[in-house]
């Protein structure tokens, strides 16, 4: 299990000094920050002094160089926009984010799963189609599209649910949660649906296969002689034998989602840290950018692990450290 | 489909407006802005417009852009280069302590010191040789030059607090821990990418804001703004989309605040070089002999363009059409430049006068994230000028990337949009923008077409120099008629408006300079 | 299955293919929107790239307006005064060949890289490998978004970002699926042959692998598709005056409010056809194509 850890950490080590290689020398490549700050009062002098105060009249090497001493210290540099640790400007939006993604997943799962069950064992029945056949539409929806949408009927035309925002918030153990209020459930109901209609296609899709495929094998066929009933035959034996998949994917798609995070953000003013990655982008604010990326790798591997650690748990056969 | 959710969503709304609509004492903003709480830190207007809020300035600039008294009450020029001011006694700060002549130099000679700064205020106090007390409410400025600016330039300046700020970093102010001013509301809360929220400062000075708490809703998107504003959400709606308001006006329960603003929009076009970098001919091959060096090219490339059409068809009729650099009506307009009207016939002539009859290539370069429609003003004017033969590309990028390349002249046709409020005059624009570049005398910073005129550059230093303001315009209207009517060195677009969406229930009028005041909104009846 | 067939292999997937109705409606719906995109810019009546031919004057005009030369704009036009009908048809080609480009290519580079490392094995195998990490270490719309912010804008820039955000997953797969299929009897066989390695993974590993890799191409194209659309909502993709279907969407976004509806709704709703007719083929096909599935 260390092992494993250990070199699954050397892994990401390597990607993560790679890439932001990658991005440090990208942004460079397409401009500097200052430009688009400095007001345009200002004097060619004063842009040159700003120019050089941040370090970015240095060849690219020489910033690089910078940058790596300070990670060695565990810095990742100071935002220059914002003037703050862009770490902490990172961890201060990740909850929020997190909570969206893991509330567009948990929707996903309820929704998805029975959905998924339904579909699989009445393949040939109107409904069994019909949830196929949708679930292809909830994949090929565009999200920002969808997410207007819903804020025209449901806010809008119904008045049902807030239009946008977090709503009011509850801190537990320092980090500010939405789900444990009312004002914020109702704040996190729609962009969390909108996120969640990807997954859950997916889940709809991989549920019901899964149910197809196991259904004929021989221990299904087992249960059923030995007379158990028709429930326990789907929850115990069918859904466990189903799960792994579903958890791999649910794994792989945790980043994706997270990702795809920014859309969703920006359309509900959702105050994560995606929308803190395009501002950023678009004002070449670098040790944010590389920040968020190093924390995105970060959540991908803990994620990964968690995964991997459930895997074991529903597949005893499954020992961590020969992956 | 959605026609039909629209008219049903009509009496929703009504009612919702009824139910959910917040207290009367509280008011609450979308901004498409994230603020930065140092007062000293970022200088760009957005922040200028969220400081004035918590901060005072020795001297503000009110909603129509003139000098008023804030910090100091009385002001006198003792010579060209000095001047004495008088403050206000007994105002406190947000922590309580006394406001005097130490906080007004701490605050100054901190503006130029704050460290990582990438757009530092000290373009306003930068002209200062030295800024002393006489006594604990008077104070004594030397410029370094005559300079009968100053007194607009101080108004860039917030003061802070001495005694709270000493030591104290932006991320300090970030988390409120210093964010103390004078203004008339105080910092409640911050959260990065959410909200801003202000309550009333109850010992203000001056006048006390309707409102007794603020909100700042930050919602970066158009369309999310808006359907906050239609949900019952926010009460005002900063940034609103000229596309919009047509739908609020049709509206029962809302209204559109606008005005004319200082910000006159404008195409840069590269005079300078014998090989512009966006110019070919018609199969795509660049050419020597630039057609844009050709003063006939460039009237009539202003003459193609349709200026009423892009007000009423892109701007929704929320612009004003420009022939010059300033809006009308402003200090230093000058009336006689004529109006551009357009004249597709009479701009074909002209470039096959100039030997270009049957046109050239050109790319147009525009910000996506900077003016009101940005995009598809460069659009529109591309349209246009194909219509007399020059087949214009057009190509937009993030603010970041192309103020940047505007700035090392790598466009030929390229847009800006300059706010000339801080002057409250053509000044600023004319000397940073086509004074003949000196980077040692701090002309021509943004000289982005290589315009270069001595008798213009004389006309401008002139302006500067002046103190009294009929001679200073009548130097800036020469400076003016010289570019635009004699050399065509710039093609004036319009100037935009400031647009708001409001709640019926909240009066608000908006500023010349477009910075948001929640001290201008108040509720109605 | 069991009953010994004359078919060829090619027939029985079209006999099987057409035993869902649905899945014929989705494979007719996909020729129209293919005929469309390909033969339809012949057809409108304006080319909405030439900006010669448009005029604001004609900007934002409801579904049947008449345009001053008396044409009719069916869908309206967009806010350059664009007819929103040949908009959409010139948008849906360079949708579709965005899409059908960067999501093809993706599983060719993939796939090539993932079947030569799991052939070749050793050393290169795990280099190669590593690099595919790599790119898997960050989700594919990261990459893509980061690529295009740097890269600027343009068709070609979307499918390199598209291509190099996609890649390295196919590479992943095809690998895991080549290695399975290299301790085949038939890989013995070939090897026994003493046949090159080329020959091998090409006349023989390769065709093996196709079936699913078709529909995994095919459903990538569609992938691919909402990808280009979600990045040019967030301002990076395709240039403007050349709008895509997400380009479309996103410049009519903003007026999704205000009752000009038709200027992202019919965008949107081509859109979809579009991308769910591609999924409910691709979705059909493999059904058909996995022998799990048969009973």
């Amino acid at each position: 299990m260390t092992l494993f850890l250990i070199r699954r950490l050397q892994q990401s080590i390597v990607v993560l000094l790679v890439m932001s290689f990658v991005v440090f020398a990208g942004v460079f490549a397409i401009g500097n920050p200052i430009d688009s700050l400095i007001s345009p009062e200002a004097t060619e002098q004063e842009r040159e002094k700003a120019i050089s105060q941040l370090g970015l009249d240095q060849p690219l090497y020489a910033q690089y160089f910078v940058f790596l001493k300070n990670v060695s210290r565990g810095e990742l540099g100071t935002s220059f926009v914002h003037n703050r640790p862009a770490i902490k400007l990172i961890l201060e939006r990740l909850p929020a984010t997190l909570e969206l993604t893991v509330a567009a997943l948990v929707f996903a799962i309820i929704v998805g799963i029975p959905l998924g069950l339904l579909a699989g064992l009445n393949t040939e029945s109107l409904i069994g189609r019909g949830i196929l056949s949708s679930s292809i539409l909830f994949f090929s929806l565009p999200t920002f599209w969808v997410g207007l949408m819903m804020i025209l009927l449901f806010s809008i035309n119904l008045g049902w649910l807030p239009t946008t925002g977090r709503g009011e918030t509850v801190e537990i153990w320092g980090i500010h949660a939405s789900f444990l209020t009312l004002d914020g459930l109702r704040h996190l109901a729609m962009p969390a649906v909108n996120l969640g209609l990807y997954p859950l296609a997916l889940i709809i899709r991989l549920t019901a296969s899964g149910t197809q495929e196991t259904i004929p094998l021989e221990y299904m066929k087992l249960a059923k002689a030995k007379g158990l009933r028709r429930r326990r035959i789907i929850f115990i034996h069918l859904l466990k034998n189903i799960m792994i998949p579903i958890v791999t994917v649910i794994g792989l798609q945790f980043s994706v989602i997270l990702a795809f995070a920014v859309v969703t953000e920006s359309i509900f003013a959702w105050p994560g840290m995606g929308r803190l990655i395009i501002d950023s982008i678009n004002l070449l604010d670098r040790p944010v950018i590389v920040a968020y990326l190093l924390v995105t790798v970060v959540v991908f591997l803990i994620v990964n692990i968690l995964v991997d650690i459930l895997y074991s748990i529903l597949d005893p056969r499954v020992r961590l450290g020969g992956m | 489909m959605i026609k039909k959710i629209l008219t049903r969503a009509l009496p929703v709304c009504m009612v919702l407006m009824g139910a959910g609509a917040a207290a009367a004492d509280e008011l609450t903003v979308a901004t498409p802005n994230d603020p930065s709480i140092d007062p000293h830190y970022l200088y760009v207007s957005t922040n200028a417009a969220y400081g004035r809020h918590v901060f005072g300035k020795l001297l503000d600039r009110d909603g129509d852009a003139r000098v008023k008294a804030d910090l100091a009450v009385s002001w006198k020029n003792i010579d060209e280069f000095t001047w004495e001011f008088n403050l206000r006694e007994g105002v406190t700060f947000h922590d309580g302590s006394t406001f005097d002549a130490e906080d007004v130099i701490f605050s100054f000679n901190r503006v130029p010191n704050v460290p990582n700064n990438p757009a530092s205020y000290e373009s306003n106090t930068n002209m200062i040789e030295t800024i002393t007390a006489t006594g604990p409410y008077t104070l004594v400025i030397k410029t370094k030059n005559p300079y009968p600016l100053l007194l607009r330039r101080i108004s860039g300046v917030s003061i802070v607090s001495a005694e709270a700020v000493e030591g104290g970093t932006t991320a300090d102010f970030t988390s409120g821990q210093i964010a103390v001013g004078t203004g008339p509301y105080k910092f409640s809360a911050f959260v990065p990418g959410d909200r801003y929220e202000l309550v009333r400062n109850e010992d203000y000075w001056g006048e006390q804001p309707a409102y007794d708490k603020v909100i700042f809703r930050i919602m970066p998107d158009p369309a999310s703004r808006m359907a906050a504003l239609l949900g019952g959400d926010v009460d005002i709606v900063e940034g609103f989309s000229p596309s919009s308001v047509e739908t609020l006006e049709a509206r029962e329960g809302f209204y559109v605040a606008q005005r004319a603003s200082a910000r006159t929009l404008w195409l840069y076009v590269d005079i300078q070089n014998d090989q512009s970098p966006f110019v070919t001919d018609l199969d795509g091959n660049p050419m020597d002999n630039s057609p844009l060096k050709d003063a006939r090219v460039r009237e009539a490339m202003s003459i193609a363009i349709d200026r009423d059409a892009i007000v009423t068809h892109v701007m929704g009729g929320l612009a004003e059409s420009a022939n010059q650099l300033v809006p009308a009506g402003w200090f230093s307009h000058n009336p006689d430049i004529d109006s551009i009207s357009i004249d597709v016939k009479r701009a074909k002539s002209l470039l096959a006068e100039a030997g270009y009859a049957d046109g050239f290539g050109l790319t147009v370069h525009a910000p996506n994230d900077r003016y009101v429609n940005d995009e598809k003003i460069a659009q529109a004017v591309a349209q246009m000028l194909a219509r007399i033969g020059i087949i214009t590309q057009v190509e937009t990028m993030p603010k970041s990337v192309y103020f940047g390349r505007l700035n090392r002249q790598e466009f030929s046709l390229s847009m800006i949009g300059w706010d000339n409020s801080l002057t409250g005059s053509s000044l600023m624009s004319l000397s940073a923008a086509f004074h003949t570049r000196e980077k040692d005398r701090g002309y021509g910073g943004w000289n982005a077409g290589g315009y270069s005129n001595a008798d213009f550059d004389a006309a401008v230093e002139a302006a500067e120099k002046e103190f009294d303001t009929v001679k200073q315009e009548k130097y800036l209207n020469e400076a003016m008629r010289i570019l635009i009517q004699q050399d065509r060195g710039a093609i004036p677009l319009h100037s935009q408006f400031t647009i708001l969406g409001v709640r019926d229930g909240v009066r608000y009028e908006p500023r010349v300079d477009e910075h948001f005041s929640a001290m201008l909104a108040q509720p109605s009846e | 299955m069991s009953i010994p067939s004359v078919q060829t292999p090619f027939k029985r997937f079209i006999s099987e293919y057409v035993e869902r109705k649905t899945a014929v409606f989705a494979f007719l719906l996909l020729v129209f929107v293919l005929l469309t995109a390909f033969l339809g810019p012949f057809l409108t009546m304006q080319n909405p790239y030439d900006l010669a031919q448009i005029t604001i004057m004609e900007s934002g005009l409801a579904p049947g307006s008449e345009s001053i030369d008396g044409n009719t704009f069916w869908l309206g036009t967009d806010d350059q005064g664009r007819d929103l009908v040949s908009a959409i048809v010139f948008g849906l080609r360079i949708s579709i060949m965005v899409g059908i480009i960067s999501g093809v290519l993706a599983v060719v580079i993939g796939t090539s890289v993932g079947i030569v490392s799991a052939y070749v094995g050793g050393r290169i195998d795990n280099l190669i490998m590593r690099v595919v990490d790599l790119f898997l270490g960050f989700p594919s719309f990261l990459i893509a978004l980061i690529c295009l912010a740097v890269l600027g804008r343009g068709a070609d820039k979307v499918v390199l970002a598209l291509v190099l955000s996609q890649w390295a997953n196919f590479a992943r797969i095809v690998r895991g699926v080549a290695i399975a299929e290299r301790e085949k009897e038939y890989m013995d066989a070939a090897r026994g042959l003493a046949l090159p390695k080329s020959r091998i993974i090409f006349r023989h590993l390769l065709p093996n692998c196709l079936a699913p890799l078709i529909v995994v191409a095919t459903m990538n194209v569609a992938f691919s598709i909402t990808l280009e659309a979600s990045l040019s909502f967030l301002g990076v993709g395709l240039p403007i005056t050349q709008p895509s279907l997400g380009l479309l969407i996103a410049n009519g976004y903003e007026y999704i409010l205000t009752g000009k509806y038709w200027l992202s709704f019919y965008p949107g709703l081509s859109l979809l056809i579009t991308v769910a007719s591609i999924n409910l083929v691709a979705d059909r096909m493999r059904d058909v194509l996995n022998p799990r599935m048969k009973k």
